[in-house]
């Protein structure tokens, strides 16, 4: 027994050492790893740019969450996991491995994950609410940890106070984040990033955002948590500051369909009215949304857009309450809103603070953003077992089994960049050049411009065009002279992935009464369909084998373009365009998993889906 | 002895014994009902303010710190004497790992990643850091968008060009939006930009001649191998940040088992439940929605 008391008693030491000694002598110290450039391989640059899949929204078991719910994996694996190698799943299920590696990944574990161990006792604090488990259970106590209280209540009296002992508790591993992260960025092959998640659920109405820096630089040496606050208001002013310390970092807010009105609402968080001075800050400070993740899409709801026959895709119609609460209100929770919203502001001189780019992302808690439809292996560790995740996790309430079905497989951020480096993958998120997908590698590009000729997108260098001669998505049109606007689209299906279905352009505008407006245009389709005179189009078909859980690609396109202009466009009035791409239809996640347990798919949860990509938008402003 | 040196148990103590009088040495006078504030603890909380707020502390925001750091001392050493530390999951939870990451800095001090280790590594793992296969080719893409049956409209544009020059056949494919002409790419890229089998199937294709028609994620192709590298060993030096980064993750699973396992040997584990099978059906899991 003495072994294990001085076993103790030691780690103890080590770690209170820790404590006294770093943080009193190097406290205000930025974490600063140079950027390491021992690669003589040639990283491929391409001006016209190539389309880089990849996650900045990945937990691993060193979020809080993600240990308690049976993640076994680190930051190590996550990354080795993007990169193609099988990890640990945990979970009672076997390996996880990607079938197709990513070309980027940024670990963005909880910062609250390093604050909790002080938060726990806080009754206030949203961590009094997860199930922390305080069994008492008053026989067996341990005896290595009587011993463990008796060294550490001598011991701790060097600490110069236990905020400061959880600082630097979230100090190391913060730097050993960005270490691991170094470890795996290799220029012009994969890309990594620091990043970490704010987690602020005001009465579990989700504003999470994901934190991600364009390079280890001036990085602050603290993450920014809920407990510092909860208002995204005080978010932007530490990016802020960091920015002022020469950090590069950007903030992308996730989940409004968990928000219940809030992450889109028309005031800030004190309810005042939105200024432009937020709408430039929040603008300046979070360029990008993502549109889709495992705990839904967030595009629009077909309460809002009872017209948008696609609208029903991957809802997760909950708030982040663990007794399942529905959320209320539609209106500041879809991106779609937002951005009718956004013109509504701008034109009233209040700028447009939803101007967001696009992407799809994970929230995986288990390291692998299991995006793949036929190889999802759930959110948390516990899922990691195909019976978990659709016949329920043992002893859950059935309301909580039934949020693990409706989970999506997540998705994905493409970003169109020179090469694959974090300076230019970064930069092609600041610039909004992105788009989402629900998981597949289809790649979508989009430009706007007044000048296109109708069959640019046959002639061979029309790349070269479209960027020479308009703008690409996430950009501003340039004010009309009275033309019409012509977009070119263009999209091709991933190359082991399904056919595509059809290209959209989501049109929204402000009249000259200050009301908004949307309408969808169905612009490209496969197996020679055309729109009919109300714009309508038909079917693609279905080949699903729901009982095999198979499909075939005998219908669909390989690839689908096309130069549009809009046939409505009103040089007076706001607007914008964004582009959805459309899948054949192809078998759910829950579809695969009924048939590997040899079991009918379950008919709440839909047996096929249409996967898709959402361009960020181009703008008109007619100012 | 050199086994015993090897042993991560062992420096577990050594390391310990060590931290115990540095320990000793930086101390400070604070005894069990004294809490002692002096000069470096207000700096470090003037700094700490400073990194949040961007500016120093007032007097008073100060004197608030104070009390802070006073209570919250206080009332966290009244909890240890009360043992509330005890039993207590995220207590638990969070020693544990900590004591897993310790583990993970030994295999550092048991296993040093110095040049004669990460050599002997690479020695014995030579396959896991072989190269991929690196081509340089040109391709043209028939679609199904564009041809009924892409594969006959390929053999017959081979038939008729084939002995045509590498860069006149362009013309005779699809616009794609796919680079005619690949230069220095390995299979891992391949694959992702054309899919897992076209990069399989260019591994025994003839070089140095238009041939196919292979078929890719997209379609059917022809294709013109200018130089094709097999897989090889690459030297060391080439590799040497990789093998590092592996031969520490290896050591770091190495090291946390040989701990976890020789910190197990001294316990003696008895379950004395007879209601296991209820449990794995009744048993309440936890989950949340964060």
């Amino acid at each position: 027994m003495k072994k294990s008391i001085f076993i103790s008693a030691s780690f103890i030491i080590m770690f209170l050492i820790g404590c006294k000694n770093d943080p009193k002598t190097n406290v205000s110290e930025s974490v600063s790893h140079a950027e390491e450039s021992t690669t003589e391989s040639k990283v491929k640059v391409n001006p016209n740019k190539d389309a880089y899949f990849g996650n900045l929204h990945v937990h691993t078991s060193w979020s809080f969450d993600g240990y308690t719910n049976g993640s076994v994996t680190t930051p190590d694996d996550a990354y080795r996991w993007a990169k193609g190698e099988a990890i640990p799943g945990g979970g009672g299920g076997g390996d996880l491995q990607i079938k197709v590696p990513l070309d980027w990944y940024a670990v963005s574990d909880h910062a609250e994950y390093m604050g909790v161990f002080k938060k726990m006792e806080d009754p206030e604090s949203p961590f009094s609410k997860l199930p922390i488990a305080k069994r008492i259970t008053s026989d067996d106590v341990s005896v290595s940890f009587a011993a463990f209280a008796e060294v550490l209540d001598g011991m701790n009296k060097g600490v110069p106070q236990d905020e400061l002992t959880d600082s630097n508790l979230a100090k190391s591993l913060w730097k050993e984040i960005i270490a691991i992260g170094d470890k795996h960025n290799e220029p012009g092959k994969f890309t990594t990033f620091s990043a970490f998640e704010w987690t602020s659920a005001p009465n579990n109405r989700n504003l999470h955002r994901v934190v991600l820096f364009g390079n280890n630089s001036n990085i602050p040496s603290l993450p920014y948590s809920v407990f510092d606050s909860a208002k995204p208001e005080d978010l932007w002013v530490y990016m802020e500051n960091a920015r002022t310390k020469g950090a590069t970092l950007l903030a992308v807010p996730h989940n409004g369909n968990a928000s219940d009105g809030m992450m889109f609402e028309l005031v800030d968080s004190e309810d005042n009215a939105i200024t432009k001075a937020y709408s430039e800050t929040r603008m300046r400070n979070e360029p990008l949304y993502e549109i889709t993740q495992i705990k839904g899409t967030s595009e629009v709801h077909p309460d809002l857009s009872p017209n948008d026959e696609f609208a029903n895709f991957e809802l997760w119609d909950y708030t982040l309450s663990a007794i399942t609460e529905r959320p209320k209100n539609r209106k500041g929770s879809y991106l779609r809103e937002a951005y009718k919203d956004g013109l509504k502001l701008d034109s009233e001189g209040a700028g447009n603070p939803f101007k967001y780019g696009i992407i799809g992302d994970s929230d995986t808690h288990n390291s692998a953003s299991s995006i793949e439809e036929d190889n999802y292996t759930g959110k948390f560790g516990m899922e990691n077992n195909p019976e978990h995740r659709l016949e329920g996790i043992p002893g859950n309430k059935e309301a909580s089994n039934q949020q693990i079905r409706e989970f999506s497989s997540g998705g994905l951020a493409g970003v169109w960049a020179e090469s694959n480096t974090r300076e230019s993958i970064f930069e092609a998120l600041k610039r909004k050049e992105t788009f989402g997908t629900s998981g597949p590698r289809m790649k979508v590009r989009f430009f706007g411009g007044y000048n296109y000729s109708e069959d640019l997108v046959s002639q061979t260098n029309w790349l070269n065009t479209a960027y020479e001669s308009g703008v690409p998505m996430g950009s501003n049109l340039q004010s009309s002279t009275g033309k019409s606007p012509t977009f070119v689209i263009h999209a091709v299906k991933e190359a082991d992935g399904a056919n595509l279905d059809r290209i959209q352009v989501i049109k929204g505008w402000l009249d000259a009464n200050g009301k908004t407006h949307e309408k969808i245009y169905n612009v490209a389709m496969s197996d020679g369909r055309t729109a009919e005179s109300n714009g309508n189009v038909s079917d693609v078909g279905n080949t699903v084998d729901i009982k095999n859980a198979s499909y075939t690609n005998d219908i669909g396109a390989t690839e689908l373009k096309t130069v549009w202009t809009d046939p409505d466009f009103n040089a007076q009035q706001y607007a914008f365009y964004y582009v959805r791409v459309l899948e054949i239809p192809t078998p759910r996640w829950s579809t695969y998993d009924a048939k590997t347990l040899g079991i009918e798919p379950r008919k709440d949860l839909p047996a096929t889906i249409q996967e898709r990509a959402w361009s960020s938008p181009i703008w008109y402003n007619p100012n | 002895m050199k086994q015993l040196l090897k042993e991560p148990l062992i420096h577990f103590f050594l390391l310990g014994a060590l931290l115990f009088v540095l320990y000793s040495q930086v101390n400070k006078s604070d005894t069990e009902q004294d809490i002692v504030i002096d000069n470096a603890d207000v700096e470090h909380m003037a700094e700490l303010w400073r990194m949040q707020w961007q500016r120093p502390p007032t007097t008073e925001e100060l004197q608030g710190l104070i009390d802070k750091y006073v209570n919250q001392e206080v009332l966290y050493r009244e909890a240890l004497r009360m043992n509330l530390d005890h039993n207590d999951e995220i207590v638990k939870r969070r020693l544990a790992q900590k004591m897993e990451f310790l583990g993970q800095d030994l295999s550092g001090l048991v296993s040093p990643a110095s040049e004669k280790n990460l050599k002997a590594y690479f020695e014995a793992h030579q396959k896991d850091f072989e190269t991929p296969y690196l081509y340089s080719f040109y391709h043209v893409i028939f679609t199904p968008d564009n041809h009924t049956n892409p594969s006959e409209k390929a053999k017959t544009v081979l038939r008729e060009f084939k002995e045509t020059s590498p860069l006149k056949m362009k013309t005779y494919g699809d616009n794609f939006p796919l680079d005619f002409e690949i230069s220095d790419t390995d299979a891992f890229f391949l694959k992702r930009e054309f899919g897992e089998q076209f990069s399989k199937q260019l591994e025994t294709l003839p070089t140095g001649q238009w041939t196919g028609p292979i078929v890719s994620g997209y379609g059917v192709h022809l294709v013109y191998i200018e130089s094709r590298t097999p897989p090889s060993i690459p030297n060391f030096i080439d590799v040497k940040d990789e093998v590092q980064r592996e031969y520490e993750y290896q050591m770091e699973q190495e090291s946390q088992e040989a701990i976890l396992k020789a910190l197990r040997d001294n316990y003696k584990v008895r379950i004395t439940a007879d209601n296991l099978e209820k449990a794995t059906t009744d048993e309440l899991a936890q989950n949340q929605q964060p």
